[in-house]
Parts: structure tokens; C-alpha cells; sequence
């Protein structure tokens, strides 16, 4: 038998039905028991994530990482549970009643671009040669880059508990992960139907939050016991 | 009226799924993590810089059509793909007149 584990909750979170937990004490980890197959695939990452959606709304939760497995309850007991108790309850805490919101913004760039064009005039020379003007490129999608983050923070700023931004690919979408109350989510989503016309804003939410539940690193014992 | 903020499900892609899912969360060592078949990360690293080419060409002709042409009737870029997702669609080079 092998347990596929989803996250830690609080002993009395409600669970839906084909989960069950292995509970500490006050704590919980919520598990599934797969038998003995031991492969997933990318359609297991969603049926992973429709199962923590489903739990983050009912009560905080600590996301692990997909694809983690133990062998039986006692080990996750053992693992999970008893050695972090303090630390899980204390994040439990501070994420209680909270979610994540991912948001996307693309902006119309063309203010950035003027605004450049203005302090660095060279950049808009014509310009030969496939690599230089990659060079180029890649110099003013920094630039972009630098202008899109500041706009972000000032659109994003007043929303949310916390934000962390996530990823900045070089085509000039932010990527920012929001930690808001989830009784407070439509005011977020007005807040970015608000947005300015000039920036495109896709949300996706309420998620579990990845972005902002940590367990603090214990470093093992070189002797295998603390 | 549909809320801005869409909610996760059967609609999300999965790359989106993924790109939430995969290597985040809380890692604990004394478990195992099986490896996940069936994931093409290469194909969507691949993609991730055949955007960024794409993006840097993009930027470097608008630029210049600033440069050449008195402000205020400067062009507007093309619109920036409203979702930009892995993986990211291909956008046609900006024609240059």
C-alpha cells in the first residue's frame, strides 16, 4: 500500500469523499491510497490540484509537493507531522481564511517603449545583423521588464496580504502570485475588472497557497537522529 | 456576470496546472517524490525562447518606427497576447512599411 499526499490541515478539516487523513494529534495530512502504482502523469497533476482547491476553501492548508508518496500511515506520521508540529500549526494559523490569487498582466508597452525611445534615443537607430539586434532586443525588454514590475506593484500593491512575483517571461507579462482573504476575493476581482484599459489582467484563483506556505529547512542530523 | 477571477478546473490549461503544480509545495525529505511521466519539459523550455526571439524582434521594430517617424502618430505595438501561457502561441513579426 502507498499513500499519495496531498497536504497538511488542521485534525478536524472536512474532507470529500475518496481521502481520508492521517491524523497527530490536532494535525492532519490528507492522503490517498494509490496501491502499489508508483507513476503518475501530467493529467495526475490536475486531479493533485482540483483536490487542494477543493480543500483550501474550507480551511488553510499546506500544499506538498505533488508527487510525494509514503508507505504507510505511521511514516507520515513520523515524517510530516510530529517532527514540525509547532511550525505547521503556527502557518496553519497565519493562513487561516486566506487564499492564493494568480494574476497576469500584459501591458501595452507602447508608453514604455516612447518613454525609452526619449531617454535612449540610439536604441531606435536602425540597426543590421540578426545578432546584434537580438542585442538589442534583449536590452529593451529589460528596460520593458523594469517598467512593467514598477506598474505591477502599483496596480497589485493595495490588493492583497502579500504578493510575490512569480515569473517574468520576456514578453512583458508579470506574473505575481496575491495572498488575499478568501472572503474578500470579489473585492480583488473588481479591483482588476478596475484596471486601466491598457492592461490586460487574467486571474486565476482561489488556489492553495504555493507561493506563501513554508516549513522551515531542519538540516539532518549527520548521525541520522537529532 | 462572470468574476474576473477565473476559477481553477476543468477549463484551466494544463500547462497552467503545471506551471502551479510542478516543484512547488512543501518538500519533505523523508518522502518519496515519484518523477511524473508523460511531461515534455524540454518542448516547453524550447518554446519559452522561441517567444523571447520572437519578443526581442518585436520590441526592436517598434523602436524604430518610433525613431523614424514624428511622435504622437507612432504606431501602436500589436496587443501583447492577452493570456501569455506556456506554451506561448507563435506572434507574426510586426510588417514593417
Amino acid at each position: 500500500m502507498t499513500l499519495l499526499l496531498y497536504g497538511i490541515v488542521r485534525a478536524d478539516h472536512p474532507l470529500p469523499p475518496g481521502l481520508r487523513a492521517v491524523v497527530a494529534g490536532d494535525l492532519a495530512v490528507v492522503v490517498s491510497d494509490i496501491g502499489s502504482s508508483a507513476e503518475l502523469a501530467a493529467e495526475d497533476a490536475r486531479a493533485h490540484l482540483n483536490v487542494l482547491c477543493g480543500l483550501v476553501v474550507d480551511g488553510p492548508i499546506l500544499p506538498l509537493r505533488f508527487g510525494s508518496m509514503a508507505p504507510d500511515d505511521q511514516a507520515v506520521r513520523d515524517s510530516a507531522l510530529l517532527p514540525n508540529a509547532a511550525a505547521v500549526r503556527l502557518e496553519l494559523d497565519r493562513l487561516t481564511g486566506m487564499v492564493e490569487v494568480r494574476v497576469q498582466l500584459a501591458f501595452d508597452e507602447t508608453a514604455a517603449l516612447e518613454a525609452l525611445a526619449d531617454t535612449d534615443p540610439d536604441l531606435a537607430q536602425p540597426i543590421t545583423g540578426f545578432d546584434a539586434a537580438i542585442a538589442r532586443g534583449r536590452r529593451i525588454a529589460d528596460h520593458v521588464k523594469e517598467w512593467s514590475r514598477q506598474r505591477s506593484g502599483e496596480l497589485l500593491g493595495g490588493l492583497s496580504t502579500a504578493m510575490v512575483r512569480l515569473d517574468e517571461p520576456d514578453d512583458g507579462t508579470q506574473h505575481w502570485a496575491l495572498l488575499v482573504r478568501h472572503d474578500e476575493i470579489h473585492r480583488v476581482a473588481e479591483s482588476i475588472a478596475a484596471m486601466p484599459s491598457t492592461v490586460t489582467a487574467t486571474a486565476l484563483g482561489p488556489l492553495p497557497p504555493y507561493a506563501f506556505a513554508s516549513l522551515p529547512t531542519r538540516t539532518p542530523s549527520r548521525w541520522g537522529f537529532d | 456576470m462572470t468574476s474576473v477571477i477565473q476559477s481553477p478546473g476543468a477549463s484551466t490549461s494544463l500547462a497552467d496546472v503545471l506551471n502551479i503544480v510542478l516543484d512547488k509545495g512543501i518538500v519533505i525529505d523523508a518522502f518519496v517524490r515519484v518523477s511524473v511521466i508523460g511531461i515534455e519539459l524540454l518542448t516547453i523550455e524550447a518554446r519559452i525562447v522561441i517567444a523571447s526571439v520572437d519578443t526581442y524582434i518585436r520590441y526592436v521594430e517598434a523602436m524604430q518606427q518610433l525613431g523614424s517617424l514624428p511622435r504622437r502618430t507612432a504606431p501602436a505595438l500589436p496587443a501583447p497576447s492577452p493570456v501569455a501561457v506556456y506554451p506561448q502561441p507563435v506572434v507574426p513579426p510586426v510588417e514593417t512599411t
